[in-house]
């Protein structure tokens, strides 16, 4: 059965299903959501206004059963960045919305009433809109487990928080994990917000009876699928009882720390012994003795499973998985050191709909600001109460680290293009800051994994100090857009760097799904395409490649152990756009 | 004279030796880590490639936070209060 988009104005409340134009019968994920935005919205668009567009688009083995293909695109005009978003995660709902049929959901226009809030709910054969006023102001969790009773356990749910009420440029979307809770994030880039000003509120999706996924050709299908399978299994990253799967991805506090790159206190030094109280190996330890769960998979299909589910201690009140960067964030970048507390700032940012990333550095910068001190999580802890009760404070806080930088007085904002800065400082890892700079999306390090050759000897080897990466970081945001609309998990990344046939197996499978006959240099054109039309919005948004810079202060201030600052000509950043 | 370095370990390699930290000798980095081995005689498998000498493509190891391929190898001259961070491949993001 032909597959087909959903369309759902908020304006006249209607839900329409329509044909997939041919143009798109072989895009899915990332290039799908910056294909639609880019022929549909305009780019001076208001973010939050009638005339942006949400897209939601599982990716092209999305729902098959292939290896770790469980994810989930959500794409529209960011109100933290001003450019083109896509934000990706790992979730069940990924594959409902494959089974179901659905390339893709577009929301458009707002409702004329800007205080109610809607539920779109895809049953088995239709969808409508409901009234969803009850669960505004309420905590995500607590919506998630009232909508199962209300729905029946056999839903996915993708919903907008507290955060995206109030307009909040952090503000993410968050999906149900496996759980059914509200753990699983597109988090960066605001696009909670965008779903908000819709009045959209939840998305629900049943599990269908009937299974839509179309496999054109099973045997190369098939065949891909055991290669990328083997090079899993084989691969000391991604293999079970392998990095991932002992320690989940904060398995690279440590190192990252010992490289001398995980910034501390606001992007002040690049490594503090405390750091090892919250890596991932301390991590670990304790889900075991609590209680949790590990290893765990966001998604079905997971093979590699770096996820687990934190709780507090004697294994009560589960959050969900701490990742490194949230770790990161909300811990070493604050001066905490203790993830009980990082764990509770977290479980805010889930219930309120939050980017971990984008708060925890927020958090930084107005402790920069004398908002509070280093290392105080009691009072930080308090800030996610003002986002709560929506208070002034809580508004400027919950918008971002640029206007908490602005409304407290702080020079030292790690931005780019309006968003922050991960956990890789980019004055000891260079490689890594020509992707914060150039990427399309605003600073991301899964744009263009650097830190795998840099740091880790994975996919090459390359010195972080070295300044010439701008091949390397144009070579890798190719290969991501092109993995990011497949839609398989980043992370299989490790073991197809490093082992052929697994790369083999990822282009075997897609070419299986879609009957072509794509080769590997087709989808790296095929990526190089993606992030050619997401550039041109931001070009005809307004950014030009003077954009494409890191923050001023990391040109000027050294960054201890190293003592680097961000030397890498402006010309190496421009060349990422040279063919 | 060669002086005290501190040497330590992360993930499994760390589980392996049952320990995190140790204080060893040696003027380079393959005698603070012969010295390692002589200590945790474990590690022999984890650490070096099955021919002698050569260091395991499966690890990484830092002395001052920079990974020895990009300094002088396993012939990197350590000093006085330097610390080396062996790690198995690990990867996140
Ligand atoms: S490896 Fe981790 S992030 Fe990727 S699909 Fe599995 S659990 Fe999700």
């Amino acid at each position: 059965m032909a597959k087909k988009i959903l369309r759902v104005n908020m304006e006249d409340l209607t839900v329409k299903e329509e044909e997939v134009p041919e143009e798109y019968e072989n895009l899915g994920g990332r290039a799908l959501t910056s294909q639609i935005i880019a022929d549909e919205v305009p780019p001076k668009a208001h973010p939050l206004g009638p005339n942006n567009k949400l897209v939601f688009a599982p990716g092209i083995v999305t729902g098959t059963g292939s290896p770790n293909s469980g994810r989930l695109s959500a794409g529209g005009k960011s109100p933290l960045t001003g450019g083109i978003k896509e934000s990706n995660a790992g979730t069940p709902f990924a594959k409902t919305l494959a089974k179901k049929g659905i390339k893709a959901i577009i929301v458009e226009g707002k409702p004329e009433n800007k205080d109610r809030y809607y539920l779109l709910k895809l049953n088995e054969d239709e969808s409508d809109l409901v009234h969803a006023d009850e669960w505004v102001g309420k905590g995500l969790y607590e919506a998630y487990e009232e909508l199962h009773e209300e729905f029946g356990e056999n839903i996915e749910i993708t919903g907008a928080g507290i955060a995206a009420e109030i307009g909040a440029s952090n503000a993410g979307i968050s999906y149900t994990d496996p759980e059914g809770m509200s753990s699983r994030y597109s988090g960066r880039g605001g696009l909670g917000a965008v779903m908000a000003s819709k009045g959209l509120k939840f998305i629900v999706a049943e599990e269908p009876k009937e299974d839509r996924i179309e496999i054109k050709d099973e045997e190369t299908f098939n065949e891909g699928r055991k290669k990328l399978a083997k090079a899993l299994a084989e691969h000391d990253i991604t293999k079970k009882d392998g990095a991932l799967n002992s320690y989940g991805t904060a398995v690279l506090v440590n190192i990252i720390n010992e490289s001398g790159g995980l910034p501390q206190r606001n992007f002040s030094e690049g490594s503090d012994d405390r750091s090892a109280e919250v890596s991932g190996e301390k991590k670990a330890e304790a889900v075991q003795e609590r209680g949790g769960v590990r290893p765990h998979k966001c998604s079905p299909s997971c093979i590699i499973q770096c996820s687990e589910i934190w709780t507090k201690e004697g294994g009560e009140d589960p959050v969900g998985v701490l990742e490194y960067e949230s770790v990161w964030a909300l811990g070493p970048n604050c001066g905490i050191y203790d993830l009980d507390t990082i764990g509770e700032l977290n479980r805010a940012c889930n219930d309120l709909g939050l980017d971990t990333i984008e708060m925890g550095n927020t958090i930084a910068v107005a402790m920069e600001g004398g908002l509070l001190d280093f290392g105080d999580g009691v009072k930080a802890l308090e800030l996610m109460d003002e986002i709560y009760e929506k208070t002034p404070l809580g508004r400027i806080l919950a918008n971002g680290v640029e206007f908490t930088g602005e409304a407290f007085g702080v020079n030292r904002v790690p931005t780019v293009k309006g968003q922050s800065i991960p956990a890789y400082d980019p004055r000891s890892i260079k490689g890594i800051g020509v992707t914060y700079a150039t990427t399309p999306m605003g600073a991301d390090h899964t744009a263009g994994y650097a830190i795998a050759p840099e740091i880790l000897g994975v996919g090459g080897d390359a010195d972080p100090f070295e300044k010439e990466k701008g091949e390397l970081s144009k070579n890798l945001q190719r290969a991501t857009a092109a993995i990011d609309s497949a839609g398989y998990c980043l992370f299989i990344a490790f073991a197809t760097m490093d082992i052929d046939e697994g790369m083999e197996g990822v282009v075997d499978t897609v070419n299986g799904v879609l009957g072509t006959d794509y080769s590997i240099e087709d989808v790296m054109a095929f990526g190089a395409n993606v992030l050619k039309t997401e550039r041109e919005f931001n070009r005809k948004a307004g950014f030009s490649k003077e954009d494409d810079r890191l923050p001023e202060f990391m040109k000027e201030e050294k960054l201890p152990p190293h003592n680097e600052v961000f030397d890498v000509p402006d010309e190496e950043l421009d060349s990422v756009w040279e063919d | 004279m060669s002086e005290k370095v501190k040497v330590k370990l992360f993930a499994q390699i760390s589980e392996i030796a049952g320990r995190k930290e140790l204080l060893l000798e040696g003027e380079t980095v393959a005698e603070v880590i012969d010295e390692l081995v002589k200590e945790v005689p474990e590690l022999e498998d984890e650490l070096f490639k099955e021919e002698q000498n050569e260091l395991s493509e499966d690890i990484i190891v830092l002395k001052e936070g920079r990974n020895i391929n990009y300094l002088n190898g396993l012939q990197s001259e350590v000093g006085k209060g330097d610390n080396i961070s062996i790690f198995p491949v690990v990867g996140g993001g």
